[in-house]
């Protein structure tokens, strides 16, 4: 006779963090860079006594520990919980739907983005690139917070959908293919500079490395 | 996750292939002029002789080379511990 152990254990409730962390990766891992880049680069900086924002806006050194923190926790708390609110294909539909307002935000996106870029302090080299990248993740998720806020609008005003056409139903199907993985690359290819240029400084500092080699080309 | 893990071994790994590339190319082309160019496309570098070879001959050891040859591994590890978690 087969016998049957019944528990009363209830299945366990991951922490909420963790949960999150596991089920957002990508987005974890960009907000996790952008906040090491801003974390520990302002830090390094300021200690080489060299000009970082905090001097610039005239912030105090533990204002910034505990701020800096907080803000990439906040932007990571909002970012996760709108990814919570909408799957792939429901995010998908709600692009068929609206057309227009994609349309219009895709165009104001493309065209204000080189401006929103020029009036930023980006620095130099890396730096430039991580910077100009923190930018447009930034400004892509705020136009998108504010294209949510259109649809939303626009579906109590029209309740049914007026436009609907195919060419734009295979550049929305075709955008959900590529961009996910192109995206991937960017950061990827971003990380792996920064990891390049940090072993390539710790490694020269450890070996007393003066570029002697190079210069006998 | 493993998807971002392996891009960034594989750009570490393969950006410090072509570096050392770069490295051998301008050796031999110093050493042995056009025919130094063509002939390094032909050979790989030995990882250990070339070094040594450059050391010898410059009298000045290629710790660059050896820097990147170390990135180059550390994007490997990546790669490959990456490629465990899918």
């Amino acid at each position: 006779m087969d016998e049957v152990i019944i528990t009363s254990e209830a299945p366990r409730r991951e922490n909420f963090f963790l949960g999150r962390m596991r089920k957002y990766q990508v987005l974890t891992f960009t907000l996790g860079f952008l906040f090491l880049f801003r974390f520990v680069g302002t830090l390094i900086f300021y200690f080489a006594g060299q000009s970082t924002f905090i001097e610039q806006f005239g912030l105090s050194i533990g204002f910034f520990l505990i701020a800096i923190p907080v803000a990439y926790l906040a932007q990571w708390l909002v970012a996760t919980w709108v990814a919570s609110k909408y799957t792939r294909e429901k995010l998908k539909e709600k692009f068929y739907r609206h057309p227009i307002a994609t349309m219009i935000f895709a165009f104001l996106y493309v065209t204000d983005l080189p401006y929103r870029l020029s009036e930023s302090d980006l620095g130099g080299g890396l730096f430039k690139m991580i910077n100009a990248f923190e930018i447009i993740i930034y400004y892509a998720f705020l136009s998108f917070l504010w294209w949510l806020l259109i649809c939303w609008i626009s579906e109590k005003i029209w309740k049914k959908q007026r436009f609907m056409w195919e060419w734009y139903k295979k550049v929305v199907d075709k955008i959900f293919v590529f961009l996910p993985p192109l995206y991937k690359f960017i950061l990827g290819l971003m990380v792996a500079l920064l990891i390049f240029l940090l072993l390539f400084v710790l490694m020269a500092g450890v070996f007393n490395y003066s570029g002697e080699d190079l210069q006998k080309f | 996750m493993g998807t971002i893990g392996k891009i960034i071994g594989y750009i570490l790994w393969i950006g410090a292939g072509i570096l050392m590339f770069i490295f051998w190319l301008m050796a031999m082309s110093k050493w042995l002029g056009f025919f130094g160019v063509i002939l390094s496309f032909i050979l790989a570098p030995g990882l250990v002789i070339f070094p040594l070879v450059f050391w010898i001959v410059e009298g000045v050891f290629p710790t660059f080379y050896f820097i990147v040859w170390g990135i180059g591994i550390v994007g490997l590890i990546i790669a490959g511990i990456s490629s465990k978690n899918d």
